[in-house]
């Protein structure tokens, strides 16, 4: 026995898989061929299989693309070789054979990466993959990664989490299927990698980032998409929601032994989408015609419209109650631009009272973000590697925010022997921030309760001239010296992995890796001695310090084999894993200052806050995954793995689950071939994952907290559970891939349905029981859906004009079948003003709950005997927060060197709480408060009495829009959130450099991401919101719109050149 | 051949390692070393105590709800009876939370056997479950707290007469606990630093305090718990003294702050919140030259008290704006190391008045408890003698002096007593109609002719509690049926 096989590291290392190993024995006899595979451009292939037909033995090219094989001159040699075209070669007499592969249009862009890293030809899969080039995502600069692939991939939904820096995004893969997370796990280079983010509800609060977002684009060769449970069964519990997997870029010199490649990117955030606000009204009250009127009429006075506005309306004195209506001035004031003379505060006694439809715009900036990225690759045949280095600055579109990001990362490939391979890459990020901005509620001070006419420039202006002094409301503090209270963040992270493959046979290898992921993370929030609040109480300033450690570490060991019989192949693994998680939290808190604004611990005035927590838990697991193929049409898939969760109870800690999937090519196998139907396979999948819970979720505990240096402690109000059993995501899907027309038209269909039982949940329970809520399984979720993918090469012409167009879409319907016992409901989330969002058996994930407007038999609005609407404290369901679909159109255009490309992302249907609309009515700042001449003649509500005589009452402006009535009534805020976007727009050229010796490549485009609002309903147009926002990134913030700040257009210039 | 047997025993060697190793540690693993599970009674009832006087004591109900209902507040801006679903769904959860915290301290008192400490937390439940019946009427009780015991997850709602009915038994339970010799309360005990005595004189006041709201509806077992009281000074002393006053004190220093300091005190005398004096108050001390005004109020920068007006007067009178209306007194809103009182010692002597008055128990003099209750509030309020000794002679104040009944002088002494209590002076004036309060707030003033009867049940407890007795009637969200002992005529 004789092994003639050399091992090397592939150049296109994406496609470097186990299955590459192929055994190759030869028998010594009859000649040695040898020879040269090179691609169609002369370029030499390494790792190319060279078979013998009859024995089965055979051998794989080098580095240089040669190779060298003993076989009978009777028998044929198969080159194969993974994007490329099968050729048979008969030996005959020769000794040396020269072969040129030509690229396999059917399969070029098909090979893909599935679970555990392992490269995949796509037509051997049961089930749904997709995945993006990593050009794709950087096409138009974007930070946050999740936010790239929006409109990208059939059936995700991404909510970006608003355009303040650094905020998060959420990505959501076939639907909920939880209450409380239902983000795909992340992983880069096989190494998963944490994504928390803030849970932000309904009302806001600083969005620290999701930490996903800390991946570099620029160092992204691919993105594939596992999208259910059937794609991700080998990751086991966390993969139910799907899997991102993401391959960083390597050594890929090609025919390179070193290249330097630069990128550079400036790009520029304009606020872009504003509230809709009135310019005819502005700050005090009872001051529109309709008020002044009516004074004059029940007194028999003859004052004029100023001299009334002056006494009852509005009158500048101290901002503190001193004048009229000067403390609290909302938009029911005066007219503007009337000609009206009043005291004010920037511009005096007397003073002409006007509008400044600007001052929103002046709270804001145009941000700008500049990104360089550098990176050197390295090629040889026993090492190869990379580093990068990307460094990215963003000043944000509000006042003394910004970012500020520094990546490192490498990546280095050694080859010592051709049994043995190793490979480490790891990255380091370090990400800083003075000031992340709190989004959500604090904003409607400035948009809503915000006087009209408020001199937001004078305002600015007076802040750099004397800080918080002399700002309009002595009790308020000045907007540009509030952002002076800031949030700071500073985190340090690294994750990456170390693995070696070696070959134990022919068919058999062994591969180790640690992968590890870490961060240290510090929030500091501050708020200054010179803030209104602090004054007022003679305080020296707050400050809350939190210190995060978050650590990841999985070790997998794994036994790969790949075997042929001659018309089977199996292949596949056996492997262990053993994965821990370690949290560790520190916060220290002062209330008070002994020294103003020195914001140590130490310097704490009365008892210092703090607290310390420590989570900690670890899973142990065991897989294989084999795989079967009969000649190169019928694959069928299996695989199994146990999991030992900490999280659970003795009894209940160990778990197995199990996933098949069958793959049919039927033109394969029908030897189909026809002009028309190029390729069609089917497939079908069916799996099941466990899932377990988080630590410590098992005993009841008391926590601690301090009262005058005394410890008090609450105990847990969730009752712990007794026998908590694993969750179980069940699944199935089915799916076509057909392509026409000579490859040119491609599409892929899946449908799916995947139920989610056992539910770890934390249910609910009447504060009156003794707790809030029982921790036990429960619930049944499901979620089905169907997928479409259509691509096509419109106009294909490689020398001249081309067209390439993408489709895609997706529906999911995630129905609530039943909670636990009598329970009616399941809050996944609040939001301002008592909105819920619930799960209710029997309704779609998501029902928004809320106070509607009473209505009679015969749907008519009731009002009560003063004309206004009556109010009601039963709430009822006013709408849901999920989608009805989404999808994307993405279209290249080429010509030559230049390229047009645009990306249209649409989400259609589902509803959202906005608090915006729900402030539009009692601030009168909105212009939905003075549309048909409301304020001159107000209005008769339409409605009926309790009695069913229609209302004849009129009542201001004032009454109806800023009556308490509002408050009880959410139905008027619940808006369509449907959009449609012009999302990314690039036009880019690239130079042709063939004639320069120090340029490889030279690229240049103009870019533009989310441009237009193609489509948005009539309510947020109305408001002039962006129906796309919400919070944080997690479950909490979905379905709430709350004072979002202006979303952007960004636009921008990007120039890569490689050396 | 040979490759495969050691691949295969590689494999099982990997295997069975791993196997082995994997749950070791798991138990440890997942024992929480965040959190005790094992902590002293007493440290519990601190956290019950605190969560009492920050919800009861606390501004939202205090202040702008049952602060307004009860005519001592107003809430300017926000002048009206605002109900929004989720302050609505904590004001509930807020008042069961510190019930369960009393509970469980009464679970752990009992495994350290120390029975000052269970009747100590006993009492404290049984307070704030009596001012939960007086806002929402039936609440669930006798099946309350009883999730981890016994499974219940859906407690039935008590009737009023029932839940009543178990407050005074729990109250005798704990007064016959009590044990002036018996184990030490603890370092958690926040309301009396561990005077048992005075936990007992709590007690018994309170069941007094019970006695008397429930009498319009229940002569009989008021009267019965009266007569049990005041016939065994001995074994049930009562608060006789302002040192024997229930009021739980604030260190003062960040972040131990009073409640209503935290939300509207200025150390620079610079007041602005909207939260401010109601008309009914200032009224009524004005009228009778109460020397408690200036404590209770601030002059407004014109140097009168004015206090906010609600209902339909809200909207006529110009002058009814911040600009005019007077400010929350120091005593109550501006003093980081204020009080939260729980009860006082004034209030028992006008229970004790009422008792005598009304003949629910013979051999008191009403008078003399009268006088005891106007002069042990105003001492508290820092008046001196001679001041006290005038306002006593107040035509409206004296005792059969006036047009005013002596009940009626004894219900209006009592409510002004029992300012920053305002969910007590809220059932108070809703049993006696005294002071009357006609102008409700604009946007209810079609319909009603007096504040609200009780809180809105919350939404929460309508989808999480099966048992909810769906047949109540809420009318405009705080009006419906009147509360089992409020038998004002006439009255919507």
């Amino acid at each position: 026995m004789k092994t003639n096989l050399k091992t090397v590291l592939t150049k296109r290392i994406f496609l470097f898989g186990i299955y590459l190993f192929i055994a190759g024995t030869v028998v010594a006899q009859n000649q040695t061929i040898s020879g040269t595979v090179t691609d169609e451009t002369g370029i030499p292939l390494l790792g190319v299989t060279v078979l013998n037909e009859n024995s089965n033995e055979g051998a794989i090219t080098d580095f240089d693309g040669k190779f060298s094989i003993t076989a009978n001159q009777n028998t044929n040699l198969i080159f194969r070789y993974v994007g490329y075209a099968e050729q048979t070669i008969a030996i005959g007499s020769r000794t040396t054979i020269d072969i040129v592969l030509q690229p396999d249009v059917q399969s070029l862009d098909e090979v893909v990466v599935t679970a555990l890293g392992i490269s995949r030809e796509k037509q051997t899969l049961g089930y749904a993959v997709q995945e993006l080039d990593g050009d794709q995502l950087t096409l138009t600069p974007e930070p946050n990664i999740i936010n790239s692939l929006s409109g990208k991939i059939a059936g995700i939904q991404v909510n970006s989490g608003g355009s303040t820096v650094g905020s998060s995004a959420r990505i959501v893969i076939r639907g909920n299927s939880s209450f409380s997370d239902n983000q795909p796990l992340f992983i880069v280079d096989g190494t998963p990698i944490d994504n928390s983010s803030p849970n932000l509800r309904g009302n806001g609060g600083v969005d620290w980032g999701n930490t996903a977002a800390d991946i570099d684009p620029n160092t992204i060769e691919s993105v594939s998409v596992l999208k259910g449970a059937n794609a991700s069964a080998l990751y086991g519990s966390r993969a139910a929601n799907g899997v991102i997997i993401i391959t960083t870029k390597k050594g890929d010199g090609k025919n390179q032994k070193l290249g330097v490649d630069f990128s550079s990117s400036v790009v520029f955030d304009k606020p872009a989408y504003f509230p809709k606000l009135q310019n005819e009204y502005g700050g005090g009250r009872d001051g529109s015609e309709y008020f002044y009127n009516k004074y004059n009429q029940d007194n028999g006075t003859s004052l004029s419209y100023n001299e009334y506005a002056q006494q009852f309306a509005y009158n500048y004195v101290d901002g503190n109650g001193g004048g009229v209506n000067d403390g609290n001035p909302i938009n029911w004031g005066p007219r503007l631009d009337a000609g009206l003379l009043l005291d004010q505060w920037s511009t005096g006694p007397n003073s002409p009272w006007e509008s400044r439809p600007n001052n929103i715009k002046e709270w804001f900036n145009t941000g700008i973000t500049i990104e360089n990225n550098v990176s050197v690759t390295s090629n040889s045949e026993k090492a190869s590697g990379r580093i990068s280095f990307t460094n990215s600055e963003t000043d944000g579109i509000i006042n003394n925010t910004g970012l500020k990001e520094n990546t490192l990362s490498a990546n280095l490939g050694l080859t010592p022997s051709d049994r043995l391979s190793a490979n480490v890459s790891f990255t380091y990020i370090k990400r800083e921030s003075d000031n992340l901005p709190a989004n959500g509620y604090s904003w409607a001070d400035i948009f809503a309760w915000l006087q009209r006419d408020f001199p937001t420039q004078y305002a600015k202006d007076l802040f750099y001239e004397k800080g918080n002094e002399d700002y309009i409301f002595p009790n308020g503090n000045n907007p540009f010296y509030s952002l002076r209270n800031t949030n700071a963040l500073d985190r340090e992270r690294i994750f990456g992995n170390v693995s070696a493959t070696y070959k134990i046979t022919d068919w058999l290898s062994a591969n180790a890796r640690v992968g590890m992921d870490f961060y240290n993370e510090i929030r500091k929030s501050i708020t200054q001695s010179g803030t209104s609040q602090n004054i007022r109480r003679g305080l020296g300033g707050q400050f809350t310090e939190t210190h995060l450690y978050n650590k990841e570490t999985n070790t997998d060991i794994t036994l790969n084999f790949d075997q042929t019989f001659g018309n089977f192949r199996v292949d596949g693994l056996v492997g262990a894993n053993k994965r821990t998680n370690l949290y560790n939290s520190v916060s220290v808190s002062a209330a008070d200052l002994t020294v103003a604004d020195l914001y140590t611990i130490s310097n704490a005035k009365g008892t210092p806050g703090t607290s310390m927590f420590t989570n900690d838990y670890e899973t142990n697991s065991v897989y294989f995954a084999a795989n079967g193929s009969y000649k190169k049409f019928l694959y069928l898939g299996v695989t199994g793995r146990n999991d030992w969760s900490s999280t659970l109870p003795k009894e209940n800690w160990s778990y197995f689950y199990p996933s098949v999937s069958l793959g049919l090519s039927v033109t394969d196998a029908l030897a189909l071939n026809s002009k028309f139907l190029s390729y069609a396979k089917l497939r079908g999948s069916w799996a099941k994952v466990g899932g377990d819970t988080g630590a410590y979720q098992l005993n009841k505990t008391y926590s601690a907290g301090t009262f005058n240096g005394v410890s008090v402690f609450t105990p847990t109000r969730t009752l712990p559970p007794t026998a908590l059993q694993p969750e179980e995501t069940t699944s199935y899907e089915i799916g076509t891939d057909m392509r026409f027309l000579n490859n040119r038209i491609s599409l892929d269909f899946t449908y799916y349905a995947q139920t989610t039982v056992n539910q770890i949940l934390s249910v609910a329970t009447s504060t009156t029981t003794g707790y809030n809520g029982i921790r036990l399984n429960a619930g049944e979720i499901e979620n089905k859906g169907i997928e479409l993918m259509l691509s096509g090469e419109v106009i294909s012409n490689p020398a001249g004009f081309n067209w390439d167009a993408v489709l895609n879409w997706a529906t999911n319907k995630s129905i609530v079948n039943t909670l636990y016992g009598n329970l009616e409901s399941y809050q996944i989330s609040g939001g301002f003003g008592g909105v819920t969002t619930l799960g209710i058996p029997g309704e779609e994930w998501g029902v928004l709950w809320g106070l509607p407007f009473v209505k009679n038999e015969d749907g008519k609005t009731v009002v009560n005997s003063n004309g206004i609407p009556l109010t009601t404290n039963e709430a009822i369901n006013l709408g849901n927060v999920t989608p009805d679909w989404t999808g994307g159109i993405s279209n290249t255009f080429s010509y030559k060197g230049a390229s047009v490309s645009f990306l249209i992302d649409a989400q259609i249907g589902g509803d959202m709480f906005s608090t915006t609309a729900w402030h539009s009515y009692p601030t009168g700042a909105y212009e939905n408060t003075v549309q048909n001449g409301v304020r001159e003649t107000g209005l008769i509500v339409d409605g009926v009495f309790e009695d069913g005589t229609p209302n004849d009452i009129r009542v201001s402006a004032q009454e109806y829009f800023n009556g308490s009535w509002m408050w009880n009534n959410h139905e008027y805020s619940i808006l369509d959130a449907s959009f449609v976007k012009l999302r990314e727009l690039s036009l880019g050229y690239s130079f042709n450099v063939s004639k320069l010796k120090a340029l490889s490549k030279l690229n240049v485009s103009l870019v533009g991401r989310n441009l237009a609002i193609l489509y948005r309903s009539e309510g947020t147009k109305e408001l002039g919101i962006d129906p796309e926002v919400g919070f944080g990134g997690g479950e909490a913030g979905i379905g709430y719109e709350n004072f979002q700040i202006p979303t952007t257009r960004s636009f921008g210039f990007r120039l890569t050149a490689g050396f | 051949m040979k490759i495969k047997t050691r691949n295969t025993a590689l494999i099982v060697v990997l295997v069975t390692l791993l196997l082995q190793s994997c749950t070791k540690d798991f138990e440890a693993m997942n024992t929480n070393p965040n959190a005790a599970t094992v902590v002293p009674a007493s440290n519990v009832l601190g956290r019950a105590l605190l969560t009492s006087s920050q919800i009861l004591f606390g501004e939202r109900l205090d202040v702008y709800y049952a602060g307004s209902y009860a005519g001592y507040t107003a809430a300017i801006g926000a002048g009206d009876y605002e109900y929004r679903v989720g302050i609505n769904n904590s004001q509930w959860d807020a008042m069961f939370s510190s019930m369960t915290y009393a509970v469980e301290t009464m679970m752990l008192a009992e495994e350290e056997g120390n029975e000052n400490l269970y009747a100590a937390a006993l009492t404290l439940k049984s307070y704030m479950a009596h001012k939960a019946t007086d806002m929402w009427g039936r609440i669930p009780y006798s099946e309350a707290f009883t999730l981890e015991a016994e499974g219940t997850i859906y407690p039935k709602y008590d009737t009023e007469e029932e839940v009543y009915n178990q407050i005074l038994d729990e109250l005798k339970t704990a007064a016959d606990m009590f044990d002036l010799g018996g184990e030490p309360l603890g370092e958690g005990d926040f309301l009396f630093n561990g005077d048992t005595e005075k936990w007992q004189k709590f007690c018994n006041a309170l069941r007094l305090r019970v006695a008397i709201r429930m009498s319009s509806a229940d002569e009989a077992s008021a009267a019965a718990t009266i007569t049990n009281v005041l016939g065994n000074p001995t074994q049930y002393p009562v608060m006789s003294d302002n040192e024997d006053n229930a009021y739980l004190w604030w260190p003062g220093v960040a972040p131990d702050l009073e409640p209503w300091y935290v939300r509207m005190g200025a150390d620079d005398g610079n007041k602005t919140d909207g939260y401010r004096t109601n008309n009914t108050l200032i009224t009524s001390l004005l009228d009778n030259n109460d020397p408690r005004l200036p404590v209770y109020a601030d002059e407004n920068r014109y140097g009168n008290y004015r206090g906010y007006k609600f209902g339909p007067e809200q909207l006529n009178d110009t002058l009814n704006n911040g600009n005019n209306v007077s400010h929350i007194g120091d005593r109550f809103g501006n003093d980081p190391g204020g009080f939260s009182p729980f009860m006082n010692a004034a209030e028992v002597s006008f229970l004790k008045a009422e008792a005598y008055q009304r003949n629910l128990v013979s051999g008191g003099n009403a008078k003399e408890a009268y006088d005891t209750g106007i002069t042990l509030s105003l001492k508290e309020n820092g008046i001196d003698d001679p001041a006290i000794a005038t306002y006593l002679t107040e035509s409206e104040v004296a005792w059969d002096g006036g047009t005013t009944s002596n009940l009626e002088k004894i219900y209006l002494q009592k409510w002004i007593s029992l300012f920053k209590q305002s969910v007590e002076g809220w059932a108070e004036a809703r049993r006696t109609d005294v002071p009357l309060m006609l102008g409700v707030s604009r946007d209810y003033a079609g319909a009603h002719n007096r504040p609200p009867f009780r809180m809105a049940y919350p939404d929460s407890e309508k989808s999480l509690n099966t048992s909810f007795p769906f047949d109540i009637v809420e009318n405009d969200i705080f009006w419906g049926t009147q509360l089992w002992w409020d038998k004002r005529p006439d009255v919507n």
